[in-house]
Formats: structure tokens, sequence, C-alpha cells
């Protein structure tokens, strides 16, 4: 667990989404949406990392800076390498450290931004994540086009970016007071279609050793939102918090990114997944929540599922992670 | 629902099930003896549900469908068929075929009255039928 | 809580898998495009000099032409999401696999792109069907020798 004295403030968010995203109830929230999955260019690729870009001059332009204002540029995504968010860094011409924690990548490099805000490094430090429906799924599974069938717990690639401007302390906007990197849990479970079942012990990890080195309760927040379990992984995760004699109540505080993120549309099966999709919920819906000050403490969980393709075509299980932080509002 | 299945599905099992052999045999100029006995000869074979056969001076096309259920052995059927009639009339020149296209064509010809384009028709169908690809 | 006690509780909240209903599904849809292929080797029969040997290979092509439509319209996906094996076992599936990794691989260039990833997923019904293909026929071979069967 890491605490940040300073309490880094997040000075704006911004949250980019494509065609798909448009059906996502955080629709509303989202800052721009593009018509085009690959937003004019020529790859799949090259639209995610056109996406990257957008969302990060939006942030800029929110706090009123230039890049040559921001010290650092915290991010991830899932294609090979990362090129598209190093392609975006080329753009942006910020200093650059390409983060990969899968799917919790949105909260790892804002635990990266905090930290180096809290020693005195940066002043202001864009931290986020992003995913690109067509680029990760080609990756992952199958080509875009296949005919294949689901089962009930796959979960559906966003296309979205997330990011955070994080800075100086200002009390009048949401800090991040502290964080826990999460360790890396493997329960066994080795069906690629099946994220949320992997996931969903990291979580519990990592929530619980949270809670315990800060002395807390579950109600102690007013939300702890995990970003990709989706709608069966959040059962699941419920149903071991239970197993520990949670109440109903404590119970109700858990929510998922991924889960509610394209509402009851059972085209999506078990919910959103990607990197993209808890950056793209925290950074705009949980913000502007915060803002209006709905939610006074939140916990984002930010869980990622370690593999690749060759990974579990070899046999090996799912190792995941979740990294969480507690991010207050006076 | 149950009532709609069961006015489909009757008349199906009814036409599939039956066990009727429709044989037709047409030739204008060959005499009804040949016709006669080539008939039987199809007869004799259960498998065949359909037999049609044109014959058309020296030329005999066979058509014959199999029961599906024997559909496997269509083949088997078709050259004993073929070997039996040949042992019997070595001097016609005659092609059993189970294919589809023949039964198809045949059909339409057993109307026909023009000797001359029915020899031509059974020729063509011939070559037609030893097609490989 | 160790693994044991997880799956547990995974396997408790994890909605079990609809074999009886997919199964129904791909019968159903499966039959659908087979029913349509033998319609389209009647019709070849029917209208052009084909006979049941040959019109084969003609619905085969005519088959994998459609499924290339769908493919391009992006319908097939939508199909074998609710066919599942009923869309993939047909030919119309290989064609699919086929043209839908294409498809995927154009941003790559047409040589290492469109060439190189369009049997990824296809290539190996290619040569299992193919290697299967030869040792049955080598069983009966034997077995035909032997004088159990005929050909």
């Amino acid at each position: 667990m890491i605490l940040f004295p300073s309490k880094p403030s997040i000075v704006a968010c911004s949250a980019v989404a494509g065609p798909v995203e448009s059906k996502s109830v955080f629709y509303s929230y989202f800052d721009s949406v593009s018509e085009d999955e690959r937003w004019g260019q020529k790859t799949n690729e090259q639209g995610h990392s056109k996406m990257i870009q957008e969302a990060c001059d939006i942030v800029m332009k929110k706090a009123d800076l230039k890049n040559l204002d921001v010290d650092f540029f915290l991010s991830g995504d899932l294609v090979n390498q990362m090129t598209p968010t190093n392609f975006a860094a080329r753009e942006l011409a910020i200093s650059f450290i390409g983060l990969f924690s899968a799917c919790a990548t949105s909260v790892s490099s804002v635990i990266i931004a905090s930290l180096l805000t809290e020693v005195g490094a940066s002043r202001f430090a864009i931290a986020g994540a992003a995913s690109q429906h067509n680029a990760i799924e080609r990756q992952f599974r199958y080509p875009l086009d296949y005919g294949a069938q689901k089962p009930a717990t796959a979960q559906w690639t966003v296309t979205a970016a997330g990011y955070a401007l994080i800075g100086k302390h200002d009390p009048k906007l949401p800090s991040v007071v502290a964080a826990t990197v999460g360790k890396v849990v493997d329960y066994g479970e080795v069906s690629p279609f099946h994220m949320g079942g992997a996931m969903a012990p990291a979580a519990y990890d990592t929530i619980t050793s949270h809670l315990k080195k800060r002395h807390q309760k579950i109600t102690d927040y007013d939300l702890i939102m995990t970003g990709d379990l989706g709608k069966i992984g959040l059962k699941i995760l419920k149903a071991m918090f239970a197993q520990t004699d949670a109440t109903q109540e404590e119970l109700e505080v858990f929510r998922d990114a991924g889960a509610e993120y394209y509402g009851e549309d059972e085209a999506f099966q078990s919910g959103a997944s990607g990197a993209g999709c808890s950056a793209s919920v925290y950074f705009s819906y949980i913000e502007q929540q915060m803002k209006t000050g709905r939610y006074k403490r939140v916990l984002l969980v930010a869980t990622g599922a370690l593999l690749s393709p060759m990974s579990f075509q070899q046999g090996e299980t799912i190792p995941c992670t979740a990294h969480a932080i507690e991010i207050t509002m006076e | 629902m149950k009532k709609l299945a069961a006015i489909v599905l009757i008349p199906l099992f009814l036409i599939g099930c039956s066990s009727e052999q429709t044989i037709q045999v047409a030739g204008i100029t060959t005499d009804e003896e040949k016709r006669a006995e080539i008939e039987s000869l199809i007869r004799d074979k259960k498998d065949v549900y359909t037999g049609t056969a044109i014959m058309a001076e020296d030329e005999v096309l066979i058509a014959i469908q199999v029961n599906p259920w024997v559909g496997f052995k269509e083949q088997k059927v078709e050259k004993e068929l073929q070997k039996e009639i040949e042992e019997k009339y070595p001097e016609l020149n005659v092609l059993v075929s189970s294919d589809f296209k023949m039964h198809w064509e045949t059909q339409k010809l057993l109307e026909e009255e023009d000797e001359k384009k029915v020899t031509d028709e059974v020729k063509k169908l011939k070559d037609l039928a030893k097609e490989e690809t | 809580m160790d693994p044991q006690e997880y799956q547990q509780i995974e396997q408790q909240n994890t909605p079990p898998t609809p074999y009886l209903k997919n199964c129904l599904k791909a019968f159903l849809v499966g039959g659908i495009i087979c029913a349509i292929g033998q319609a389209i080797t009647f019709l070849y029969m029917i209208f052009f000099d084909f006979t049941d040997k040959t019109a084969g290979n003609a619905t085969v092509a005519t088959m994998v032409f459609i499924a290339m439509i769908l493919t391009g319209l992006g319908l097939y996906r939508k199909l074998g999401a609710f066919a599942g094996a009923g869309s993939a076992v047909p030919v119309t599936g290989f064609g699919n696999a086929v043209v839908s990794a294409a498809i995927e691989g154009k941003t790559e260039g047409w040589v290492l792109g469109v060439g190189g990833n369009m049997f990824k997923l296809a290539g190996s019904v290619i040569l299992f069907g193919v290697g299967s293909a030869f040792f049955i026929a080598l069983i009966k071979l034997i077995l035909v020798s032997m004088g159990v069967v005929e050909w």
C-alpha cells in the first residue's frame, strides 16, 4: 500500500470512444465519440493511436495546457509492444513511459503519476489507457468477421480511451490519497473467454489487502468499482466477499465498469472489457460524479488478465492482477 | 402448433415410406417384348423406386433412383443392373445411371415423339454421364 | 481462500453452457444451409448440363462465394454467433474462415498480409482434411486387398 500525503489531484479528465460505445450507458459522460472505428486512418492500429492522441489533446485543452507544460505521459494498451501508445507518444512529444498491466493499466499509470507528483518530479502528468476493439480482438481471438459462437462469459473489448491529468493537490478536485499495487494472482483459470472468472480473485486479493492495511471497512467507501470483471465476474467477486461474511449492505458498494458498460444488451454477453473500459468510465463518469459530490470516497480497482494468445495455446493458466487507487473529494 | 406439425409431417412420412415402384419404359421402335423384359429386370431390383428406361435404336439409357436408406449402395445397384442387361442383350448399348440429372432428363424424354431427337438426346446424356469433373 | 474453494464459487456463479439449445440451433441452421446447397445443386442440374457428380464442384464454389459476400457484409459473424457449429461445419464456414482472415490481413499488404494470413484458421482444416483422407483411403485399400470389403 502506498500513501500519498500530498494528495495529488485529478486536474482534468477525458474519455474518447468509438461508434459501438454510443450504445454505452456512460455515453453522455464521454467527451468525444467517433463515428469511425478507425478514426479516419488506414489501419485499426493507426486509429487506435489517433484515439489516444485525441484523448490526450482533450485533457490538455481542458486544463489549458500545452504539451510542453506536461512532464510525463504514462500510458499503455494491449497491442503487441504497445505500438499505438508509443506512436501517440511520438506525436505528443512528452517524456513517456509505456506501462503494461493489461486492462489494469488505467490505474497503474495513475499510481506512477501520483508517485512522480508526490516526489515533486512532475507538475502535470497524463495517465491512462486505451483499447480498440478491432485491433485487440484480432490479436487475442479470431479475425473480426469470423463467425464463432462465444460463451455467455465472453466479454466485448471496448473501443475507448480514458486519460487523467494528475497535478498538485487542489481541495476542489478529486484527489488520490492511497494506492495498492496488486500481486499477480492465478487460481488456474484457462479459458480466455472467461476473463471475469480469472480476474475476480485478483480483485478480491487487492481489495482485501487495501482495506486491511488502511484499517477500513467496505462501507467506508461510497463505491468500490472494479474495472472489467463483467456481469459474471462481478457476481463471483460478490460471492467471494459473501463467503467472508460481507453483509448485503456491504455488497451493494461494489460495482463493475465492464458489467454496466453496455447496459443489459445481451449481444455483449457478460459485458465490456479492455484497457479502455475501466479508463473511460473512471476518467469520465466517476470523476464527474465526485465533482458533483455524489461520491466522497471511492476505490477504483482495475483488473487485468496477463495472458498472450500464445500463452493460453501453450496451455498456461491465466495470471491476473488488480491495482487499486483510493480517491477522495473534500 | 402440434396440429400444424402433424399436418406437415404426416404426408411427408407417407410419401417417404411408400414402397411403390414406378418403372417407365419408352421406346418407339423397340418391340413390346423387349420393353417388358427390361421393365421386369428393373422391377426385380427391390432397392430401386423409380426407373426410367429410354430405348432408341440400339441405345438404351436407364435412369434409376434408389431408396434414400440405401443411398450408399447406389452405384452397386447401378453396376449390377448394367451387367444383367448387358448379358441378356449384348447387341444393345446400355447405360444404367443413378444420377439425378439422368432421371430428370429421361422423364422429359418419355413424352418425346420424334425418334431422331430422342436418339441424339440419349447419346448426349450418355456422354454427360461419363464426364468426371 | 484456496483455489479449490474458489473453483466452487466460480462454478456456482457461471451460467452453464446450454449445450442442448446450441445443438438445436446448430442443427437448424446447418440444415438450412445444406438445404440451400441441395437446392443449388438441383438448379445446376436442371438448368445446366451438370450431373450429380459434376454439380458438386459448382455448388461448393457457389456456396463459398455466398459465404464470402456475407462475410464481407459482416453478416456471417452474426450468423455464426447464433448458430455456432451449424454455420462453421458446412463449407460456408470454411469460406468464412478463409475470407475473414484475408480481410483482416489486408492492412499488412497483399503478399504478407492477405497471402500470409488467409489460411491462418483454415490451414489446419486443409492439413487434417487431406491427412485423414489419405489414411482412410489407405485403410480401405488394405481392407479391399484383404478381401474384407469391395470398392
